[in-house]
């Protein structure tokens, strides 16, 4: 490829042509066969290694490398026992989760919303960040006993050394838990503001934070903004519709 | 309660009558799930991928010449594969995932063997029925994997400079850091980046194995 022509494809992949350039250039895509098979090669490589050496996917292999290290392989002859065991709980556990769905639509078909009903109720998960380091392990433990103030001081500690979306999500819902609204929103406001994964979680949490106060109005706004191709869309949808 | 259960029923109705309807087009498997644990690096969902699927790779990796540490490797790079064609091709599983993953795994490991060219091993084949959506799935992605890796090997064939400006450019924030750290102006680290990768578009165009990759 001649250097005129990669320049030129730098030019328009990073948005530094003029307007007419611009036409030219993509008049010339659908014209020129050869011109259009160079370009996808080109913009090809560029998406290819721009991901490779992107941030995320260092962090994916790290967690992925940590999950192996915690991942004990046994051959089912040698522990067919556990192996049962394990089996029936998880059916036990379907079956129960089977049944709180169930009584969870049901519940939802005719009451009015409440903020129990939708609190996040499961447990966190933060020790793989480096199974040394106690501010996490304590900041599990408390947060997953329901001891919030304990579990706040150490979100805190971890906070303190930089950010951590994550963290910062958990300590508002710590916060709300706690009926400390008006910090907990301060930090909702900026998730969702910013670009983290829990950017439209932070939002739901806010419409809850509401709805623990009773502020049906509020809720409902805060409910209004999370998009449709968020992944808590249906149960802000479902919320939104119990609202109304 | 009573007066309730009527109206969720008429929503059962409209459900199984929405999913008759769209029944036979293609769309995407409830695992898809797993598909986005990798991308929202799901600490939780990849230990349950794990819980799953290793057991079945590792004991299948053993039995063709292989070892725990070789079959976890293959597993770590499976997952690692999957990602990248999630992230870049917008990966939609239409299959159950522990198939799938089970066939991505043990073609990255036979390709491995035949790298190696440990003429004479055998590969000893289940004998299970594997579904064609199950095998057309993974067989894209390992299209997709020779394709990246075709990218990778061209890049290392390339001068250490370009290399170097290459990486840094996409590793680094912006190409006034990389400027920075390699000790030249803004302009030039540019110049060098956009034709470092005009080379190594005409080195993957040349390579007759591009042929069959380039439209992925």
């Amino acid at each position: 490829m001649d250097d005129e022509l990669a320049l030129l494809f730098d030019n328009y992949l990073s948005g530094n042509l003029s307007s007419e350039e611009v036409i030219f250039f993509e008049r010339r895509l659908k014209e020129d066969e050869a011109f259009a098979t160079q370009y996808d090669t080109y913009k090809g490589l560029t998406a290819h290694f721009e991901h490779r050496f992107s941030e995320n996917r260092q962090a994916l292999k790290a967690t992925i490398a940590s999950v192996d290290k915690q991942y004990q392989y046994t051959t089912s002859s040698s522990n067919t026992a556990s192996k049962v065991r394990k089996l029936s709980f998880i059916k036990y556990a379907i079956a129960a989760s089977v049944a709180v769905i169930i009584g969870m639509t049901l519940f939802l078909q005719t009451g009015r919303p409440s903020y129990d009903e939708y609190a996040f109720r499961g447990t966190i998960n933060l020790v793989e960040r480096g199974d040394e380091d106690s501010a996490f392990a304590k900041a599990e433990k408390a947060f997953n006993t329901a001891d919030y103030k304990e579990a706040i001081r150490a979100f805190d500690s971890i906070l303190e050394r930089g950010e951590n979306a994550e963290i910062a999500y958990y300590k508002g819902i710590a916060l709300v838990e706690l009926d400390t609204y008006e910090e907990a929103f301060l930090i909702f406001e900026r998730l969702a503001n910013g670009t983290s994964i829990y950017k439209y979680e932070a939002q739901f949490y806010m419409a809850l934070g509401y709805l623990k106060q009773d502020k049906r109005e509020k809720a409902h706004t805060a409910l209004k903004k999370i998009p449709e191709e968020s992944a808590i869309y249906s149960k802000a949808k479902e919320l939104i519709e119990k609202l109304d | 309660m009573k007066g309730s259960l009527l109206p969720l029923l008429d929503k059962f109705f409209l459900h199984l009558w929405l999913k008759l309807d769209f029944m036979g087009l293609p769309k995407t498997h409830q695992d898809q799930k797993f598909i986005v644990a990798l991308l929202k690096n799901d600490h939780k969902m990849i230990a349950m991928i794990y819980e799953r699927c290793a057991p079945k790779v590792i004991g299948y990796i053993k039995k063709n010449s292989g070892s725990e540490s070789q079959a976890r490797d293959i597993i770590q790079e499976s997952l690692i594969t999957i990602y990248d064609q999630a992230k870049t091709k917008n990966l939609q599983l239409s299959c159950p995932f522990d198939a799938y993953f089970f066939l991505v795994c043990k073609r990255k490991w036979f390709n491995q063997l035949k790298k190696k060219r440990l003429d004479g091993v055998t590969i000893q084949d289940e004998i299970t029925s594997i579904d064609a959506e199950v095998q057309a799935q993974a067989q894209e992605t390992s299209l997709y994997d020779d394709r990246t890796s075709l990218f990778n090997e061209t890049l290392s064939t390339m001068g250490d400079r370009c290399k170097e400006i290459i990486k840094l450019s996409f590793s680094l924030k912006s190409m006034e850091e990389v400027a920075q750290k390699l000790g030249v102006t803004y302009g030039y680290v540019r110049k060098k980046k956009s034709l470092c990768i005009g080379k190594l578009t005409k080195l993957v165009q040349n390579n007759p194995q591009y042929e069959q990759l380039k439209y992925l």
